[in-house]
């Protein structure tokens, strides 16, 4: 076991009283020996739907920092705030 | 967050109110992997209701659960994530995920340079293969630093002393 560092940014911009979008890249070192560290992109938002419920969702490709290979991932979720 | 289990780490773990509240600037949190500096409004809740799938070398892995988010007091929030995994040719299907319990203290708050930083300590409560054992056994530190300007920006660094944690039965979600 090794101890990992993440780094990543995010730009967010609000296009409407309802809506964000934003893009942001990260990358994640190896967790333990033999581990490849990871960096991802994506492109995101939210959109406030009704009363306390906003819809956010994100999704992008990844690229094995050592072995190039790339993959893909995706966020659906559901905030309540009250 | 803020990842799952394995290759990819989901950091999206911790509350993002800006993306609920119009009347707020927006930075990062979920659905970004990139952390923000915000803490949730005092005596305020943010729930995020969520699923992820991260797909690497023909692997799926991901995760469903609950990122709850409570305001405590001015700059200090409590979060808890609590989620059941999955992962391709896992034969047990979904499984109850490592329990995420952290604290987003912001020590600064410059209003007048938009500039916002917070340290955000987190410690998974780890499940072991073995069933019918948990233990806290992981801690990391997140700092993390946000902008205002025609857009947002939220940057972050994090690390995660595994070494200092004691038998890891799983890597531990983001």
């Amino acid at each position: 076991m090794r101890t990992s560092w993440e780094e990543g940014i995010a730009l967010s911009r609000e296009v409407s009283d309802a809506v964000s979008l934003g893009v942001e890249v990260e990358h994640s070192g190896p967790e333990e020996d033999g581990d490849h560290g990871v960096t991802t992109f994506g492109v995101g938002g939210s959109v406030h739907l009704h009363g306390p419920l906003s819809l956010v969702a994100s999704a992008g490709p990844t690229v094995e920092s050592s072995t190039r290979r790339t993959g893909a991932h995706a966020y659906l979720g559901i905030l309540t705030a009250f | 967050m803020s990842r799952s289990h394995g290759w990819i780490r989901h950091g999206r773990r911790l509350a993002a109110m800006l993306l609920a509240t119009a009347a707020q600037p927006a930075f990062a949190g979920p659905p970004y992997l990139t952390d923000d500096p915000v803490p949730t409004d005092t005596h305020h809740w943010e729930i995020y209701a969520y699923t992820d799938d991260n797909a690497l070398h023909g692997q799926h892995e991901g995760e469903a659960g609950f990122d709850i988010n409570y305001g405590l007091v001015k700059d200090v929030q409590l979060t808890t994530v609590i989620t059941g995994a999955y992962a391709s040719g896992d034969a047990h299907g979904m499984r109850l995920n490592d329990t995420e319990l952290g604290v987003k203290y912001r020590f600064i708050n410059d209003t007048s340079a938009d500039l916002q930083v917070s340290s955000i300590p987190r410690w998974c409560c780890r499940r072991p293969r073995t069933a019918g054992r948990s233990r806290m056994s992981c801690r990391s530190g997140r700092r993390r630093i946000s902008a205002n300007g025609p857009c947002s920006a939220a940057a972050g660094r994090a690390f995660d002393r595994g070494a200092a944690c004691g038998p890891r039965g799983r890597k531990a979600s983001r």
